[in-house]
């Protein structure tokens, strides 16, 4: 089945020193899939086969209604893939000023108006006359995004793109990147190590961990269902005890039959109590590891009795307790996990527990 | 820590020290100029024909560089790409043409180009000799010249990263034209210092010249024969000759390229670091 | 210790490590051309103790500075190497053996084609005594006049220096003919002998090896370009070795004492003996110069021998 138009298609196995990389991905025109991931999971490479830098060991990409990739064939050659690959390394060509970096694929190259918008977009301007030397990692980043997106590709790779901008530049470009993906119709994979910018900039996010994609979920649902409790520690979790551990509050209960399992504990769904009555967790009780400000707010870490720490916000108008003072915390709706690390089917936030998303567009 | 005055001492006699070797690399260039008679100079190159060898060894060496840029660079840069079966087998064959002395690279085209081997016969047939003649001069020059500039081209080549031919391409460059715009003009300032090293060794073959192309003379040959003939002192205005038509280029050269380096700065491709602000360009 | 080229076997290989043996000098040789090396003497860029040169030429330019006298002892004669797989090997060989014309052996050198080796005239006696034996050889033998240019390219006399293409560094001569890349080469004997190369003999009136042929030497002469001045005409010489210690006045004792030892040495029976094995002819020893200049243990030694 011929996929849809201007979507990007990947199911591949990609051989890596020491693994293989084996993912299953669709993206659709106008899409941005975050691909997040520790260090070494394999995420740049789905990006280099993509691009056609690496041989595929098997299966194949298809973009835009055409095969790229697929063993045993020649791969259609970098120039013809018309893919915008923006490496984690700028690579900007170090012989040519910023203009000629971005114009490098336009006729007239640094001379072309698009060179000027784009600079002025991505906040590069004072840098054209620079040479790659001369300019702050930053500038090159952007420097060579604006070149990827001056090449007019028919998809965008970008791999931590962002990684040296100051925040506020970060979250301005990030917007940009993503509306422009969308004004374009182009499908963007977007590799990231930071759960909040894959948040920011995927309509979807693969977690992808040891060269295998865990999951593929909406922003709003992969922290609070994390299919797995490998991806729960990938996104944030920072602590799992024993179910028993903890009193269920309000409408919250272990699912029956779901035997013997562990509580996943992040602490932006951690709060000191007293709460609301209404909320559904599991109360647990520590003690106080440690106080650091933060903004208004205080994080404090608790140390429960098994030796597990995690930390909790205490917000304005909850006392400050003394290091070493005993706390009680609410977990709230707790994803819990089973002997194998998988989720608990019931467990987690009620209303969102079907919405793990799908891939779409897929064959 | 050493004391201020410890540190200066330190630094003094490493100056001292460089300045000892250097001026013993120098020494003999020294040791010509004081030698040289106003009255030899002028008496050996007023001679008729007297410049004819250094117009034989400049056009000699210029075809040797030709043909070794033509038939050089493609294996430098298949070098350096590790595009080629046995990568280690190609390098150890050029450096053994490096290391083996001159004269026996001479001895050892007798037996492979003489008049009465095959290739002999073959270049019989074009009507060329490898004996005694300019073709042998030609040859034995780019036999002295290539390995010089394939290890130096290659290693011009292998400085540029890859990735860089790769990213050109994806933006929508060919082979070619990723070569032409990227490859080459980061290679150049190496492939300018590996040609101006293979025209000075070729300007100054000597072993393998001696052997298989003791005419026509260009100006080792000359310096060598006059030797022979009337002694050192007549020789060493022609050896003032040679460095001075050969030095020009590798000098030049080697400065044009030191300037390139300063220019481009501290590595092109150094990934990303943490950017607090977007206005001047740091200090570097 | 420096001499003439063609004395490098015989006495880095032969002479001197016997001498070293015999009266427990260390030895160190160097050869080249005689007459460069002799200009580098004069010069002061080389001190050797003992100059062996081939021809008396070279020593006079050491004369009277560095030495007064010189001892003739032997001489080394021309002879035609040649390839034994050439096309005109037959005719050689016939030649060698006493049975074919040593006329036949120039009309094949004359052909067209025909690879011959000689050194260079401008630099080594040796290659001015092989074009001078081809002009004796025309005369002797009576060939067409022709057949000096024939074999040696125009000008060989007349300071043109004649084909460019057979002229050769010795080095390269001999590496040419052992790898069989020239058809015939100009050689002394003892080359020939060393090499174990197949050779010619000349006969005595034009091989200047036999100084009572000087007389038709001399008939020959070659005109020879010089880098310093005009072309110099050279005649005809025996090719003898002359040798002699040469020293700066100011020279200490103990390397003149080495140098006159190693002369002593080259005289007596046994250097003799070993110069003869390998192909030199052996002449009465006869002093020249300024025998009054002579080191005591070389005066034993050619009157024990002469």
């Amino acid at each position: 089945m011929p996929p849809a138009a201007g979507s990007l298609l990947v199911d591949m196995t990609v051989d890596r020193r020491g693994f293989d990389v084996r993912v299953s991905l669709a993206v659709a025109a106008g899409e941005c899939v975050a691909v997040l991931g520790p260090s070494g999971a394999g995420k740049s490479t789905v990006l280099a086969a993509v691009a056609g830098l690496v041989p595929l060991r098997a299966g194949t990409v298809w973009l835009d209604g055409q095969l790229l990739s697929a063993p045993g064939k020649p791969a259609v050659v970098l120039r013809a893939r018309r893919v915008g690959l923006l490496a984690q390394r700028p690579a900007l060509f170090p012989h040519l000023d910023g203009a000629a970096n971005i114009g490098y694929s336009l006729p007239g190259g640094g001379a072309h108006p698009l060179v000027r918008h784009l600079a002025d977009v991505v906040e590069v301007a004072d840098v054209l006359g620079a040479r790659p030397a001369r300019m702050s990692g930053g500038q090159r980043q952007r420097v060579a995004l604006a070149r990827v997106l001056a090449a007019d590709p028919r998809a965008l790779l970008l791999d931590e793109p962002f990684s040296a901008l100051e925040r506020e530049l970060r979250d301005r470009i990030a917007r940009w990147v993503v509306d422009e993906v969308r004004r374009r119709q182009v499908p963007c994979l977007l590799v990231t190590h930071d759960v909040a910018e894959a948040q920011r900039c995927g309509r979807r996010i693969a977690v992808l961990d040891g060269g295998r994609c865990l999951q593929v979920a909406a922003p709003g649902t992969l922290v609070r269902a994390p299919a797995s409790r490998r991806v729960a520690e990938l996104v944030g979790y920072q602590a799992f005890v024993p179910v028993d551990f903890g009193r269920p509050t309000g409408n919250w209960a272990l699912p029956p039959g779901a035997g013997s399992c562990v509580v996943g504990i992040h602490p932006d769904l951690v709060q000191a109590l007293p709460q609301p009555a209404e909320a559904g967790g599991l109360e647990m009780h520590g003690t106080i590891g440690s106080l650091v400000a933060s903004g208004a707010t205080v994080d404090a870490s608790v140390a429960l009795a098994d030796g597990s720490t995690f930390g909790v916000r205490l917000g304005a108008g909850q006392p400050v307790p003394s290091l070493g003072s005993s706390i009680d915390v609410l977990v709230h709706q707790p994803p819990c996990f089973d002997t194998r690390g998988d989720l608990v089917p019931g467990t987690g936030p009620p209303s969102d527990a079907g919405s793990l998303a799908q891939p779409v567009g897929m064959p | 820590m050493l004391p201020l005055a410890g540190r200066q001492l330190v630094g003094l006699i490493g100056v001292l020290g460089g300045a000892v070797v250097w001026l013993a690399l120098l020494g003999p260039l020294g040791a010509l100029l004081a030698h040289l008679s106003p009255t030899a100079l002028r008496s050996s190159l007023s001679a008729p024909q007297a410049l004819a060898p250094l117009v034989t060894s400049v056009e000699a060496s210029a075809i040797a560089l030709v043909v070794l840029v033509g038939a050089g660079t493609p294996l430098a840069w298949a070098m350096a790409r590790d595009r080629l079966p046995a990568p280690r087998l190609w390098e150890g064959g050029v450096l053994v043409a490096l290391l083996m002395p001159p004269l026996v690279v001479g001895l050892l085209l007798v037996f492979l180009v003489g008049p009465l081997t095959p290739i002999g016969h073959g270049l019989a047939h074009l009507h060329l000799s490898a004996s005694n003649t300019f073709f042998a001069l030609v040859l034995a020059e780019i036999y002295e010249a290539a390995p010089y500039y394939v290890l130096g081209a290659s290693a011009a080549f292998s400085s540029v990263d890859p990735e860089l031919e790769q990213h050109a391409c994806l933006l929508g460059d060919t082979w070619w034209r990723s070569l032409r715009r990227i490859t080459l003009p980061l290679a150049a300032p190496g492939l300018v210092s590996a040609l101006a090293m293979a025209w000075a060794r070729a300007m100054g073959a000597f072993g393998a010249v001696i052997v298989i192309a003791y005419h026509p003379y260009g100006l080792p040959m000359q310096i060598w024969v006059t030797l022979e003939q009337s002694g050192l002192p007549a020789a060493l205005p022609f050896a003032l000759v040679l460095l001075v038509v050969a030095l020009p280029l590798p000098l030049a050269a080697y400065l044009w390229t030191a300037r390139a380096r300063m220019s481009s700065g501290p590595g092109p491709l150094t990934g990303p670091s943490p950017d607090s602000s977007i206005a001047e360009p740091g200090p570097r | 210790m420096a001499f003439a080229g063609s004395l490098l076997a015989a006495d880095n290989e032969v002479v001197g490590p016997a001498f070293e043996r015999a009266e427990g000098y260390r030895y160190a040789g160097r050869g080249g051309g005689s007459i460069g090396l002799a200009h580098d003497i004069a010069a002061g860029e080389i001190t050797p103790g003992v100059f062996e040169s081939v021809g008396a030429a070279p020593v006079s330019i050491l004369e009277p500075a560095f030495t007064r006298w010189y001892v003739q002892f032997a001489a080394s004669p021309l002879v035609l190497a040649y390839n034994p797989h050439g096309p005109d090997a037959a005719v050689f060989r016939a030649a060698a053996k006493g049975t074919g014309s040593l006329a036949k052996v120039f009309e094949a050198m004359s052909r067209p084609g025909f690879l011959l080796g000689r050194t260079n005239p401008a630099t080594d006696p040796q290659g001015q005594a092989f074009v001078m034996m081809v002009e004796l050889a025309q005369r002797a033998l009576h060939l067409p006049p022709g057949i000096v240019t024939a074999i040696l390219g125009r000008g060989a006399t007349s300071g043109g220096g004649g084909r460019s293409s057979q002229i050769f560094s010795e080095t390269a001569l001999d590496s040419r003919l052992e790898s069989g890349q020239l058809d015939a080469a100009s050689a002394f004997r003892s080359q020939a002998v060393q090499l174990h190369l197949p050779y010619v003999t000349l006969p005595a009136p034009i091989d200047f090896g036999d100084p009572a042929d000087a007389a038709d030497y001399a008939r020959a002469s070659l005109v020879v370009p010089s880098t310093s001045g005009p072309p110099v005409t050279v005649h005809g010489t025996p090719l003898v070795i002359d040798i002699t210690t040469v020293h700066e006045a100011s020279a200490p004792a103990a390397n003149r004492a080495a140098a006159a030892a190693f002369v002593a040495y080259q005289l007596s029976r046994a250097g003799r003996r070993e110069l003869a094995r390998e192909g030199f002819t052996l002449l009465p020893e006869t002093v020249l110069g300024a025998p009054s200049g002579l080191p005591p243990v070389v005066r034993r030694a050619v009157d024990s021998t002469g």
